[in-house]
Order: structure tokens, then C-alpha cells, then sequence
């Protein structure tokens, strides 16, 4: 069996704030910064305050404020892995009871058994909805077994800072093994199974999965705000950015991207979002900058996550991607 | 100079702003010997208690957390260390107008910063309160009517660039980094590699809202408390802050850029005069790989434009295409195969970088679509480091050629590795915005600048290599009577030297009217 490295503790000198230049360009595409302009509540400002003496209990803050979008991660000319070594941070911090863990996160499911090669791991979100799940299935083709909130529960304690017993990451990761290509709903989670199958297995996230359907290409048209989930796209925003802007030349529909090409999230994929806590990012302001000065007439989003939200701050039409098929 | 003369004991005065006193730890240990400026004297803290207790009451609270003070502790450069008292992120200008009241009235120096890009600790603190404009980062009004935006002064760059490209509109001329703040800019003059057409991006300015150093808010304008505006503009923020600023704007355009390539410093340089001064290019500048690979960049936002240049410019200019220049250069080489560990860094560093400042997700048809996010992050990717040394001089159209020739042999003496970044800074602000700034006094029509960019790369220099380097290279504009852009913090002991004492004596005499106790950005002039 494949070694699992646990996602959650970064190869040795990744957290080294020294790493760091302190050159703030990871802050340009910074929701936190976007909304707050204080740089202690950055990645960069986190490891600048440790450069100069700051202790990682003064950090607890910053940890806690931080909605692990990836956006830090996507610009670092050093190449530091921004999304891990925040979420280190957090399991240390949880560890010295600096922060928070919401009980109501910890919902473990057993071993769970698949006998199709091809899966679709449909997080919390989108499991609410069988209709659309249908359609998801169907728009992937055949083949794809559905497995409802199928390691939601590691995405969630990695997200907290909670720790993962190797034990339960095995259960959840050893199964998938036997799969030739897996489809994952959830960014942070199709970011850790990425880290740890080999290559061979074929792991997308759902928003690249469907695209890869004309029918589902064909229904996007101009006027369109295309929504794309965060987490895995800035994970690998280079191996990403140019079916996006494929797309974009193809359809004439305009996106989440910044001027970086790094795609600017909702926050409402946050945990703090689901577990009630108090997020420093304001998911309505979110979408008010998204949507400001654009002339959107519809917002397709590939995250239900974020459908919620703009049903919630907006007046425009809001669809996942699974239903913008023609006919 | 006698034994007698040498031992003859200083007689140690206070330091008095604009005069670097004799050393106080062994003053009789620099004898003969110039004394470097390095970090300014830490403040001793007189007056700080009741300074804080004063904003408390108006509901401003300074922030006296390591944690918050440690973020400001050095900056780009790396080089000087200092920190802060206390810190405060500005949020208004009322805010900033109550702290340099009462900054003034408890003698508390106050050290503004935006993006923090400085080089020579001139945003650093040493003691005092360090005022984070970033709070401060709105775009307020957008006018297509007129083509103007006013904006907050502590905002990046690149923020006002994604507020204006919602409404497929652009800024005029800003630094190549986007972590800079248009306030940061506009105090110093930023130049762009359109400079030669635009001016530096003061010019850009139409107006600005500025805190004076004793907290009287006045907008300023060319008509409007106009010493005001020509004082704090290119001011090295000796004269006010900037809190906003209402900057001109125009169309977004993506440009094409062309590359030419020279083997000679010298030929790239006179190609580039050329190009600035018949205003042949919308963009231009020089960017070198030590002084054998040459790079001259052209760029244009209009089709028509660009037809121009190659019917009537581009014959006349000696660069190379790609293809021409790796035949020369290979044939340079090969007669001189013990220069390979030269021909090896050069060709990696075409492999590495070139790729780079054409990235195809910043591609559209062939034109580069974000020329500024391109270049920030190639700058901080292949020119970054946790120390940046780059001194440069600014110079009359004629005497840019000798002064670069030295300034480069000075590079080679002192490092490997180097690169060399040269504009032209087109003149068309008063001449009084300009004194005491990165314009050279005998500039006339355009000003050509030249950075000097030793790669570290990971190397260890001590501190003493880093400077001496430094005091090398500025040592030139003494000598030729040339300006500097980074003359501030560490290397303000060459501000007598260069600009001499007249002019130097006529800006302290007008700090001292405007900022009494001297507080506003201590250190980095006077």
C-alpha cells in the first residue's frame, strides 16, 4: 500500500517562517486582506511576526481567521505550501486549546465498500440534493458510483486543526486505491487525495470533471458569472488556469479570477461557515466584490456552497453547473 | 594629516537633524575615514505614555503587542532592523490628522508606511509609532467622464488595478511591483517602464488629500495649496502624508511587447535614448543579464503605433532577435570557452526567466494582458530574496552613459551575477516638485535612471560587502553630480555630498517650519 503522508504535517522546513521573503505578494489575492488591510491576520504577516519574535500563540488569530481558499498559496513566488502549513499551525494551536474544535464536526463513517472503479465523492453539501446528484451521475457518464460525504469527516477535522488518527486516514484513503479516476466535490479534500494516491488514479475535482462534458460546456454563455471552487483550483492554479480560460474564450462567460488568475472565493466553503463559528470574512461582502462592476445575468457555481451564498446576498439567478444543460 | 591632528579628540555635540555627528562609541576610531549611516539611533520614548493616553481619549488605540510591532521590523531591503513603539493601522484620515497633532505636541516620531518596498530601512521604525497606511486602501470615486479615479492612499496597486479593470480601465504608470501603495509611490516618484512617455507616477497625480506633519488636513492640487502639492509629492514624505490621491486613467489596453537583444551595454543604451527621445514606443526599457546579454524591451498598446516603430524606428536600432543574438553569442562564447560558467548562468537564466515574463495564462492573442502582474511576480520570483540591495543613480541624458559604464564595472567587482534595469523619466511636473528628488538638477526633457541589481542567491555577504558596494556605486553620482532614487535611510549620508548644501539647508529650513519637533518619517532625510 501507498505510504500515506498525512497532509496535515507539511515536509520538514515548510513551516519555517524563515522560508518567507516577506515580499506580501501572497496578500494581493487575500480575501482577509481584501476585507480587513491588516497584514497580522495574512499568511504573510503571520510569519513576518514570527521572524521578529512573535510567538505562534499570538498567531491564533490569524489561524483561526484564515478560510483556507489557497489563494496565498497560488502566488508565493517562493512556493511555500501556504494551505498546509496553516492548517499545521491550526492542529498545533488546537492541541494548546487555542482554538476552537466544533464537536459537531467529528461524524466518522466506517469502511465503506465500492464496486465501481470510477467514484464521485459528493461532500455534505451537495448530498442534501438527490436530484442533482442524478444529474451529476449522468452528465459523468456511466460508471460513477456515488459515495455520500465519503471522507467529509477528515476534510472538516483538517480544516479544524483536529488531529486525524493515521488509522482513520488509512480507512478512508486505502479503499480509493482501487479506483481508476475519482471525482471529488470538496476542494481541501480532492487537494489531499491528489497529495496521496499515485498518479495513475485519475483525481479531478467536479467542476473540471463536468466541463469535460460538451453538453455541459454548450450551456455556458456570455453574461454568465462562472464560479469556480477555490481550494483545488489555486492548489494548482498553473495545471488549471488555461482550461478556464478555454472556457472563458469558448463561452464568452467571465469568472472568479483576479488579475493574478487566482480564483477570488465566497467563503462560504469555510468551516466556520458550517460549524456556526465566527468567520472574519464576510461571505456578503465576498459577493459583492465578486459581482461588482460586472454585469452578470447568471451565476453558475460549481460548489453548492456557493450557490447558497449568492441565492442569499443576490437577486440574480444562481445554478450549479450540472444544470445549465441545454434541453 | 599629523599624529597631533589624528588623535585630536572630537568634540561631541547632540546630533542635530541634517548632520551626521562623529561616532560616540570611539570617536576618535574614524578618523580620515567616511562614516557610513547605518541604522539611526533608537528613540528613547520621552512622552510616549502620555502620546498613547492623548489618542486613547479621541478612541484611537495604539497597538503595543510584540506581535503587532514584530510585523514592521525591517524592510524590503533587509537590511536595517528596528521596532516600533507601538503600532497603528490608519483607517481615516481624521485618524491620521489626531496622531500627528498629538505626535507633535509629545515630540513622538511617526514612520508612515504602504507597501514597506523601501530599501534602506526608510520605512523602518526605530522606536516611535509605525502608521500602517493599508488601512486606508478604498477606491472612493471612479470618473470615466473626466478619466480619473481617487482612491486611498494606502492601497496596493494592484487593488486599484482589479477596481479599474472591472470597468475595462487602467492606471497610467506605477512601480513593476504591485505591492506598492499609490501613497508609498507618489512620495517617491515610481517609475514605470512607460515613464518616458507619462513621467514618473507623481506626475500622475491631479490632487491629493494630505495630513500636514502637525495634523491640518488639506487637499491639494495645482491650484489648491499648490507648495503643499509640489512639496509632497516626490517629498520622500518629509512634508505630509498622503491619505488620497485622485490619479488620471484611461482605456485598458493589452500590449504587445518585442524583445531586441544586444551583446554591449553601450549600443543598448544609445538605442534606448533614441527611443525616448523621438517617443518611438509606448514602453521601453533595458533589462541586462550581466552586461553580455542585453535585453532592450519595446511595447505598444496600439497596432498603429507599433506598425510605426518598425517602418521608421526599428531599422535604425542595433538589437538583435532572439534567434540572431543566441548565433552571436554562441560564437562569443565558443572563442572564449574559458568564460563557459558565464555562458552556462546565461543560458539557464533564459531558460528560467524568459519564459516567465511571458506566461501564456497572461497571453491573449499574442498580447500581454497583465503586463504589471507579470513583471511584479518575475521581480520577486528571480530578483527576490529576504535582502534586496539595489542602488542606482539617476542621471542628465548626458551623462547616462558614463555613469551606467562605471556603475556596471562596479557590479562586476563586487558580484557574479547582476542585472541591470534602465528607463527614461520623462520631465513634465514643475521643477520645484523635482528638487531634492530622484531627478537629477540638470535634467532637461528626460531623465534616464539606472538600477544596479546584484543576484544574491542565497549567498551569505556580510554586511560591510552589501554596503561598501553601495557607497561604490553612489560614489559615482558624487563624482559626476548625478541624483540617486534610494537616497533616503542609510544612504541619506550622500545627500549633502550630491545635492549639495544649499538646497539640502533650504528643505530642512522648510521641514523645520512645517514639523517643528521633527516626528514625521525621522531618519529618512534629516
Amino acid at each position: 500500500m501507498t505510504k500515506i503522508h498525512p497532509y496535515h504535517q507539511p515536509q520538514p522546513g515548510a513551516t519555517d517562517p524563515s522560508q518567507c521573503n516577506g515580499c506580501g505578494v501572497c496578500m494581493l489575492s487575500c480575501p482577509v486582506w481584501q476585507q480587513h488591510h491588516t497584514k497580522a491576520l495574512t499568511y504573510c504577516g503571520r510569519n513576518r511576526a514570527l521572524i521578529g519574535g512573535a510567538n505562534e500563540e499570538d498567531l491564533a488569530p490569524a489561524a483561526r481567521g484564515c478560510i483556507l481558499c489557497g489563494s496565498c498559496e497560488a502566488l508565493c513566488p517562493m512556493g511555500i505550501c501556504t494551505q498546509q502549513t496553516t492548517i499545521a499551525l491550526r492542529r498545533r494551536l488546537v492541541e494548546k486549546g487555542l482554538m476552537p474544535v466544533p464537536v459537531s464536526l467529528s461524524k466518522k463513517k466506517g469502511t465503506v465498500t465500492f464496486k465501481s472503479s470510477r467514484v464521485l465523492l459528493i461532500g455534505r453539501a451537495h448530498g442534501s440534493k438527490p436530484a442533482l446528484v442524478s444529474s451529476l451521475v449522468e452528465l459523468l457518464g456511466k460508471g460513477f458510483e456515488v459515495l455520500p460525504e465519503y471522507g467529509s469527516d477528515i476534510e472538516l477535522d483538517l480544516e479544524s486543526g483536529r488531529e486525524i488518527s493515521e488509522a482513520r486516514m488509512k480507512e478512508v484513503v486505502a479503499p480509493l486505491l482501487a479506483a481508476t479516476e475519482i471525482v471529488v466535490s470538496d476542494g481541501l479534500l480532492f487537494n489531499l487525495l491528489r497529495s496521496l494516491l499515485p498518479s495513475s488514479i485519475l483525481v479531478r475535482p467536479l467542476g473540471q470533471a463536468l466541463l469535460a462534458n460538451p453538453n455541459v460546456r454548450s450551456g455556458l454563455k456570455a453574461g454568465d458569472f462562472y464560479m469556480i471552487e477555490t481550494r483545488a483550483y489555486n492548489a494548482r492554479r498553473l495545471e488549471f488556469v488555461a482550461l478556464y480560460d478555454a472556457l472563458r474564450r469558448e463561452t464568452g462567460c467571465f469568472m472568479n479570477l483576479d488579475l493574478q488568475r487566482v480564483a477570488t472565493p465566497t467563503g462560504a466553503a469555510s468551516y466556520h461557515h458550517h460549524a456556526g463559528l465566527e468567520n472574519i470574512v464576510s461571505v456578503e461582502a465576498q459577493v459583492k466584490w465578486l459581482l461588482e462592476g460586472r454585469d452578470a445575468r447568471r451565476i453558475v457555481v460549481e460548489h453548492l456552497d456557493d450557490q447558497e451564498a449568492f441565492a442569499k446576498y443576490t437577486m440574480i439567478p444562481v445554478v450549479h453547473l450540472a444544470e445549465v444543460v441545454k434541453g | 594629516m599629523n599624529n597631533t591632528d589624528q588623535h585630536k579628540p572630537f568634540d561631541i555635540k547632540s546630533a542635530q537633524p541634517g548632520i551626521i555627528p562623529p561616532c560616540p562609541v570611539a570617536p576618535d576610531a574614524l578618523i580620515g575615514i567616511p562614516r557610513q549611516q547605518t541604522n539611526p539611533a533608537r528613540w528613547e520614548g520621552d512622552g510616549w505614555q502620555a502620546f498613547v493616553a492623548d489618542l486613547a481619549a479621541k478612541g484611537i488605540t495604539i497597538d503595543e503587542l510584540k506581535s503587532a510591532r514584530a510585523l514592521y521590523v525591517t524592510d524590503a531591503g533587509g537590511m536595517a532592523y528596528g521596532l516600533p513603539r507601538g503600532v497603528l493601522i490608519a483607517r481615516s484620515t481624521t485618524m491620521i490628522a489626531d496622531v500627528m497633532a498629538a505626535a507633535q505636541k509629545h515630540c513622538v516620531p511617526v514612520t508612515v508606511r504602504g507597501g514597506g518596498l523601501t530599501t534602506e530601512g526608510e520605512t523602518v521604525s526605530f522606536g516611535g509609532l509605525q502608521l500602517d497606511l493599508r488601512g486606508m486602501s478604498r477606491v472612493l470615486a471612479i470618473d470615466k467622464d473626466n478619466m480619473t479615479v481617487r482612491c486611498e492612499a494606502g492601497i496596493y496597486w494592484h487593488s486599484l488595478a482589479e477596481s479599474l479593470r472591472r470597468h475595462g480601465l487602467d492606471y497610467l504608470s506605477a512601480p513593476l511591483n504591485m505591492t506598492a501603495s499609490v501613497g508609498g509611490t507618489l512620495g517617491v516618484g515610481g517609475i514605470d517602464i512607460n515613464s518616458p512617455r507619462l513621467g514618473c507616477s507623481a506626475d500622475q497625480a491631479l490632487a491629493i488629500k494630505i495630513v500636514t506633519p502637525t495634523g491640518e488636513v488639506l487637499e491639494c492640487s495645482a491650484k489648491e495649496n499648490t507648495w503643499w502639492f509640489n512639496r509632497v509629492l516626490l517629498g520622500y514624505g518629509q512634508f505630509g502624508i498622503i491619505t488620497e490621491a485622485t490619479l488620471r486613467i484611461r482605456p485598458f489596453t493589452p500590449l504587445t511587447m518585442h524583445y531586441l537583444y544586444y551583446g554591449d551595454l553601450r549600443t543598448a543604451m544609445e538605442d534606448l535614448v533614441l527611443l525616448c527621445d523621438e517617443d518611438a514606443a509606448d514602453y521601453t526599457g533595458i533589462l541586462t543579464m550581466l552586461d553580455r546579454a542585453v535585453n532592450l524591451l519595446v511595447a505598444f498598446d496600439s497596432e498603429e503605433r507599433e506598425k510605426i516603430f518598425f517602418k521608421k524606428w526599428r531599422p535604425r536600432l542595433r538589437g538583435f532577435g532572439e534567434l540572431g543574438f543566441a548565433f552571436r553569442t554562441g560564437a562569443y562564447y565558443a572563442l572564449r570557452p574559458w568564460k563557459y560558467r558565464e555562458a552556462l548562468y546565461l543560458l539557464d537564466r533564459k531558460r528560467t526567466l524568459l519564459p516567465e515574463l511571458q506566461p501564456s495564462h497572461h497571453l491573449h492573442n499574442g498580447k500581454i494582458v497583465d503586463r504589471t502582474v507579470v513583471f511584479s511576480q518575475a521581480v520577486w520570483k528571480f530578483w527576490g530574496g529576504r535582502q534586496m540591495v539595489i542602488p542606482d543613480l539617476a542621471t542628465s541624458r548626458e551623462k547616462f552613459f558614463e555613469a551606467i559604464l562605471r556603475g556596471n564595472e562596479v557590479c562586476k567587482k563586487y558580484f557574479p551575477h547582476y542585472t541591470l534595469y534602465c528607463v527614461g523619466i520623462k520631465l513634465i511636473g514643475p521643477r520645484e516638485r523635482y528638487e531634492l528628488s530622484c531627478i537629477p538638477p540638470d535634467a532637461e526633457g528626460i531623465a534616464y535612471g539606472c538600477e544596479f541589481e546584484p543576484m544574491l542567491e542565497g549567498k551569505t555577504y556580510s554586511r560591510d560587502h552589501l554596503q561598501s558596494f553601495k557607497n561604490e556605486i553612489y560614489d559615482i553620482g558624487v563624482d559626476m553630480g548625478t541624483s540617486y532614487y534610494r537616497f533616503g535611510g542609510m544612504m541619506k549620508g550622500y545627500i549633502r555630498r550630491v545635492f549639495g548644501d544649499a538646497v539640502v539647508d533650504k528643505h530642512l529650513a522648510m521641514k523645520r517650519e512645517v514639523d517643528p519637533a521633527m516626528v514625521l518619517n525621522r531618519d529618512v532625510i534629516f
